[in-house]
């Protein structure tokens, strides 16, 4: 995971809650960021396209907003999760700052978001080279003819 | 079955005109039908003939391209089979080009034995010089008989007895289940002369018991008689004058009630009065194109009405009866303003009654697809061909067929034809005469139909067709040679989906 994460290691590291990646922020940013692209795909291929003309353009923009979305849930989700993290495992007494920064967002958020948000482009992509060929723009953002 | 179509002379090319179109947007004939056109003019250099062979032509070569397989239907569907006798040019030699030089009269009137019979013509004919606009014997027939019937009888007599021009090979191909029509005016000198020969020619046919002939004896034989429909300026140089069509069309009526009808299962009768600026007068030649009129497309109708006429509602089939008549009143189109009749433009629903849900009305029959084919070209027009569909951000159906579309042959020849369609409802909409302005392309794809002012305008066609367009190419399967063909098909979906909006 730390592979795939690879923009929130370094800023992390020095954090009182660093660990709550590895325990669970990793797991699931890589999840809603793959539930994203795919729900992103569907409503491209399978509604969108069934009820409108789409073409490449609309490709890019609905990746956009899965990418955006999901650098959005990620980061107020992270949020969320390691404030009670902090509170949970009683963080805060050895850097009472710590809810107050990570409230305000921390460089690793950020970061965690970005990660995120790459990782649902990746996705976005993958799943579409998967489900398009089935739909009626088989041939966006690539292709000639759905099959031979 | 096949029905061989017989257009006779200039307005029988622009009914012919009027036919490619509508079969091009896809209106049936009826499954396993096919057309055989019989094209019978002297004036083989007549604007609207030649018009009307570039769109046959073209007509052909993007039917063979979508490939219909039977009981499909869309664009370019009907098939229209070409022979070598679908083009008859009753021209003689050039040396005979007068009515005079054409049966000889300088040998009879010089001959002592055939003097009487020089007289008799002299009688029957008038012999003013050639430059006289009256004149018959004299008359210079390189441009067609000019409106006189009574030479344009004599020399179409050619068209039966002289092998060339393959009337032998039509009665020999024409086979039991077959129909024949035909369509001329009865105002003018070729159809009016022509329609009577060919009809009394069918039913002589036969007499000797030959099988194929007796086959032509018996067949269902329907005529469209195109009545007066326009006029044209007053030339006192010009042969042919408006002031004589209806007098020529009484007298013919009188001759067919007699000689003509009771050998016709079904006879169409379609007509108007010329009520706005007059055509240019041209006696014939490259000069003489008619803006498209509303008649010509009531008659293409009428020879798609007895096409799809089922075998058990053919009338008069003993030939001992009347035929059934079916005449076409035009009641709209004119404005009466202060005593004066003033144009007014036509629309579809003014002319051929409401939308209604009925497969067998008029608009599902024609205005529905008349109205999917407008669209399809409009869209095509604007977007495709434009290359506004093309490019990395394109629509979805050109990445998968547009190098073929626009390129190769197919392309080029559906562009044109799609121009010719363009130019065809224009010179409706403009014609001085009626116009008939059922589409204005003016405009966006949404108000390209003039609809009832009181009923909403169409939304979103361009998405509905691109969508339609989208679905479509599905089926192309990286064969490019089959491009064409979906295109054309896929193409009429969306046209048709575009018109039910």
């Amino acid at each position: 995971m730390n592979f795939i994460y690879f923009l929130v290691n370094g800023p992390s590291q020095n954090e009182v809650y660093g660990s709550w990646y590895m325990d669970e922020g990793y797991v699931l940013g890589l999840v809603l960021s793959i539930i994203i692209a795919v729900l992103a795909v569907v409503l491209f291929y399978y509604v969108w396209s069934k009820f409108k003309p789409v073409t490449a353009l609309h490709w890019f923009i609905t990746m956009g907003v899965a990418a955006v979305a999901t650098f959005c849930v990620n980061f107020f989700i992270a949020k969320g999760r390691i404030v009670n993290y902090i509170s949970f495992n009683a963080l805060d007494q050895a850097d009472p700052t710590a809810i107050q920064r990570v409230a305000a967002g921390t460089l690793d958020m950020w970061m965690y978001s970005l990660n995120s948000l790459i990782l649902a482009v990746i996705f976005y992509f993958i799943f579409s080279v998967i489900l398009k060929r089935w739909s009626n723009s088989y041939n966006i953002p690539f292709g000639v003819s759905r099959k031979k | 079955m096949t029905t061989y179509v017989f257009f006779v002379g200039g307005t029988g090319a622009r009914v012919l005109r009027s036919l490619v179109m509508l079969l091009a947007s896809g209106v049936e004939i009826g499954a396993n039908n096919k057309i055989v056109p019989v094209i019978i003019d002297y004036d083989m250099q007549n604007g609207d003939l030649k018009e009307a062979k570039d769109l046959l032509n073209l007509y052909n070569r993007l039917h063979n391209t979508a490939a219909y397989t039977s009981g499909e239907s869309g664009f370019f569907n009907a098939a229209i089979e070409m022979r070598d006798y679908s083009m008859a040019n009753i021209k003689g030699d050039g040396d005979r080009d007068t009515f005079a030089k054409y049966i000889m009269y300088s040998f009879l009137k010089n001959d002592r034995e055939l003097a009487p019979t020089a007289a008799l013509i002299n009688a029957l004919y008038d012999d003013s010089p050639q430059d006289s606009p009256s004149t018959e014997l004299n008359l210079e027939m390189s441009v067609g008989f000019k409106g006189n019937p009574n030479i344009g009888s004599v020399i179409f007599n050619d068209y039966f007895n002289d092998r060339s021009y393959g009337y032998q090979d039509f009665v020999s191909e024409f086979g039991d289940g077959s129909r024949a029509f035909i369509v001329g005016s009865i105002f003018g000198g070729t159809g009016s002369s022509g329609l009577p020969q060919l009809v009394k020619k069918f039913r002589q046919e036969g007499e000797a018991g030959s099988g194929n002939s007796t086959a032509l004896q018996h067949a269902p034989v329907g005529a469209c008689v195109v009545l007066p429909y326009f006029n044209v300026n007053k030339d006192a140089r010009s042969a042919i004058s408006s002031d004589t069509f209806n007098s020529k069309a009484k007298a013919a009526l009188t001759y067919y009630a007699a000689e003509i009808n009771s050998k016709l299962n079904e006879i169409y009768y379609i007509g108007c009065t010329g009520a706005g600026q007059p055509y240019a007068n041209h006696e014939g030649g490259e000069a003489q194109k008619n803006y498209a009129h509303l008649v010509e497309v009531l008659s293409a109708m009428s020879i798609i009405e007895f096409i799809r006429r089922d075998d058990r509602d053919i009338p008069n089939k003993d030939l001992t009866g009347t035929p059934e008549c079916y005449e076409y009143r035009v009641q709209h189109g004119l404005l009466n303003k202060n005593g004066r009749d003033e144009l007014k433009p036509v629309s579809y629903l003014d002319i051929l009654g409401l939308k209604n849900d009925d497969e067998k009305s008029i608009y599902h029959r024609y205005v529905r697809h008349l109205n999917a084919f407008a669209y399809f070209v409009k869209y095509c027009l604007d977007f495709t061909f434009s290359g506004k569909d093309s490019g990395m951000f394109g629509q979805s159906y050109y990445k998968s067929l547009g190098k073929y579309i626009t390129g190769g042959q197919f392309g080029p020849e559906l562009k044109d034809f799609e121009e010719r369609f363009v130019r065809w409802t224009k010179e409706l909409g403009d014609n001085s005469q009626l116009r008939f302005d059922p589409y204005d392309f003016s405009q966006e794809l949404d108000y390209l139909v003039h609809r009832d002012e009181n009923k909403a305008k169409a939304k979103d066609i361009k998405d509905t067709i691109r969508l339609a367009l989208a679905n479509g190419s599905k089926e192309y399967k990286s064969e490019p040679d089959s491009a064409g063909k979906i295109f054309l098909h896929i193409g009429s979906q969306a046209g048709i989906e575009a018109a039910d909006r």
